[in-house]
């Protein structure tokens, strides 16, 4: 592990918003090394940073300071259309709210990262057409978006993830938006996914979903004030008390609260808690 | 990447098929007018043009009256007479005949009196007095019967047009059949064919009675000379033959230059002047429309834009660069003017169908136009979708994945 070169290594990453008296630290000085093959799972309370990091990792965002390399090569500070092009070939993105385009049947949503590669029509819907008979969607192909569920969907989106052969899934907050049963088998997927030797990182603030991954970390302020590898499933300790310290009888409750829980609880590394100065909690209004 | 473009404007402008139309809205009607236009303009020039092409090559015509550049076209002068002041009198016909280069002349000589057939009046036609050359000189056909010759200039027989056929006696062919002017019995020996449109010897045989000129002058009344065709020996002597007969008749008529002699080729040259002025108006109205056409497609692109942004971030996340978000939208402008375009022709074309139908004219639409309608739609899509383009190519990922979809 540590003779081969990390796939992606981050670098006292950070990322400010605004500026003057609307300044958000959104990420502080994060440093972060995945290696191929990893499955980690990244929790934390709302605003904590998460979705930032996935979106600088994700090439869609680049950081304020602090240096990224993806596979050995600088990528902070490349151009916009390199970027794209890096982000196309290399990263798979599956979001909490699905985000295919509904004028677009399935599969024509799941061969569209091909289109912008620049492959044959009748080549890339017949790759399409195998990953979502990976997900096992095959019948649904010409179905439009508005005429799935929330879990086809989500596997549908993972399929289009999945088609370009990128070397990192990021999916932030996959199961969201499903009940649980669809949450499970967007899961196994991943898992599936994962154990072909893809590398995921998944955001979640559902604990459980954290026996899935082989590597946890927790996130607080803009920065990791936890990571540590786990056995594939199994919940880590901490996080097991953390859930288990609730008294609330309501499952989803109990869940949602969890990451507030969290916040409280220290981390491993026992990070001395920054004096941040100006900071919102609340999730960047768009203007 | 250029066919993908397209589907994906396909794609999307079939998703908004309404919204697509009301874009496409101010192309339509653009292209159908000026389309309209530009082949009704074209369809008169080619009457006019043919006419002018069955007279003879030699035909001179001259004119009581100095005419302006203004009258020399418009289009009531293709139907009628004109009814223009000044006069012609027989000796002016009989010194041009005298000319050097001028091989025969033609009277066009109004009678006045009314005809009746039947005890039943006519008063809407033209009688008119002439010699045996007309039909050679303005290649006009009979359609029945034949024209009166040398022979018959003091018998009382007449031709007619077709509208007089029709109107007064009521049947194709009344050969044999007499009508009365001012008390005297005419036979009919001859019908015209139709005549198309009046030729720019500003003559409508349809609604004419044509009788010899020794014949109208036995039955009394005044003969008002209208015009006098003149056949010059051969088509290269037009111009001198045409200052001879200025000269002749400037002194006839004490030195003053109150008629005009017009040639073939003039005729041609002053139509032609005006159909460059109305071609430039027509310009101007095409270019005012696709400015407005365009002006509307940039409107509806900027809130298209706006109310993609949700896609734009979704596309951009899945690894569209910002070039190629351009070409998508810039190709979604174009496609829809040029269907814009395409549809203003079938409009055009439709209108044309129902002018040839319900009027007298014949619309001519060249393939010329419509490719010029149709390219300029599409380039006016190309530039009216730049700046949206450019708008939705620059947007942010991040943000744009936040807003609604
Ligand atoms: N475009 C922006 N402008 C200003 N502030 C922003 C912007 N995007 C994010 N932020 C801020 O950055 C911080 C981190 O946001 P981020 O979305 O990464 O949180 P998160 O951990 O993903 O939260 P959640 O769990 O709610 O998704 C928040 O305080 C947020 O308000
Ligand atoms: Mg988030």
């Amino acid at each position: 592990m540590t003779s081969k070169s990390p796939l992606i290594s981050i670098e006292e990453v950070s990322k400010v918003y605004g500026f003057g008296d609307a300044t958000t630290v959104a990420l502080e000085e994060v440093s972060l090394t995945i290696n191929k093959g990893e499955f980690i799972a990244i929790m934390g309370p709302s605003g904590s940073g998460k979705t930032t990091l996935m979106n600088i990792i994700g090439l869609l965002d680049r950081p304020t300071h602090g240096n990224y390399k993806l596979n050995d090569k600088n990528v902070a500070r490349i151009g916009k259309i390199k970027q794209a092009k890096l982000r196309r070939d290399n990263i798979g993105f599956i979001f909490q709210s699905f985000n295919l385009l509904p004028r677009l049947t399935v599969l024509e949503n799941v061969a569209l990262p091909l289109a912008y590669k620049g492959v044959m029509q009748t080549r890339r819907l017949k790759a399409a057409s195998n990953a979502l008979a990976e997900v096992g969607l095959k019948d649904r192909e010409y179905y439009l978006p508005s005429q799935l569920s929330g879990g086809q969907l989500q596997r549908a989106a993972i399929a289009r993830a999945l088609v370009n052969g990128p070397s990192i899934i990021i999916a932030d907050e996959p199961t969201g938006n499903l009940d649980s049963v669809s949450a499970r088998v967007v899961m196994e997927l991943l898992s599936d996914i994962h154990k072909l030797g893809n590398t995921v990182l998944m955001v979640t603030h559902n604990p459980s979903l954290t026996r899935y991954a082989d590597r946890i970390i927790y996130m607080l302020d803009g920065s990791i004030v936890y990571d540590e590898a786990t056995a594939v499933g199994e919940i880590p300790k901490r996080v097991q008390n953390a859930v288990n310290s609730l008294r609330s009888s309501d499952e989803e409750e109990k869940l949602a609260n969890v990451s507030a829980l969290m916040e409280t609880m220290p981390g491993p590394d026992k990070e001395k808690p920054k004096a941040k100065k100006k900071k919102s909690k609340k999730r960047g209004k768009k203007k | 990447m250029i066919t993908e473009y397209f589907k994906m404007a396909l794609s999307s402008i079939r998703g908004a098929k309404f919204r697509s139309l009301l874009t496409m809205f101010g192309i339509i009607i653009g292209v159908s007018s000026v389309v309209t236009i530009v082949s009704l303009g074209e369809g008169v020039k080619h009457q006019v043009a043919s006419k002018v092409d069955e007279v003879s090559d030699s035909l001179v015509v001259i004119r009581p009256g100095k005419k302006t550049e203004a009258k020399a076209f418009n289009l009531d002068s293709l139907r009628t007479f004109i009814g223009n002041t000044g006069s012609l009198s027989e000796k002016d016909w009989r010194d041009t005949e005298k000319v050097t280069g001028v091989k025969s002349v033609v009277p066009i000589g109004i009678v006045s009196g009314i005809v009746t057939y039947d005890s039943q009046e006519y008063l809407d036609g033209n009688i008119i007095a002439t010699t045996k050359d007309l039909p050679s000189l303005l290649n006009q056909k009979l359609a029945f019967g034949e024209f009166f010759d040398e022979s018959q200039y003091t018998r009382n027989v007449a031709i007619i047009g077709v509208d007089i056929a029709e109107k007064l006696f009521q049947e194709n062919v009344p050969i044999g059949k007499s009508l009365n002017i001012r008390g005297k019995d005419f036979i009919v020996q001859g019908v015209f064919e139709q005549q198309k449109s009046a030729t720019f010897a500003e003559l409508n045989l349809n609604n004419s009675i044509l009788i010899p000129y020794d014949a109208a002058r036995q039955i009394g009344g005044t003969i008002q000379l209208m015009q006098l065709y003149v056949e010059a020996e051969s088509p290269e002597k037009i111009s001198d033959v045409a200052k001879n007969i200025t000269s002749t008749l400037t002194k006839n008529h004490a030195g003053q230059e109150d008629f005009t002699i017009q040639g073939k080729e003039e005729a041609l040259k002053t139509t032609n002047a005006v159909f460059y002025q109305i071609t430039l108006f027509i310009a101007g109205v095409a270019f005012i429309s696709f400015i407005v056409g365009g002006i509307g497609i940039m409107n509806i692109m900027f809130a298209t834009v706006s109310e993609r942004t949700r896609e734009i971030g979704i596309r951009k996340a899945i690894g569209a660069t910002n070039a190629q978000i351009l070409g998508q939208f810039i190709m979604e402008s174009a496609v829809l003017s040029f269907v814009g375009g395409f549809i203003g022709v079938l409009f055009a074309l439709i209108a044309n169908a129902i002018f040839r139908v319900t009027t007298d004219l014949q619309p001519v639409t060249t393939l010329n136009i419509v490719l010029i309608a149709v390219g300029l739609s599409s380039f006016t899509g190309i530039v009216s979708g730049l700046l949206p383009a450019a708008k939705a190519a620059r947007k942010d990922p991040i943000a744009s994945l936040r807003s609604e979809l």
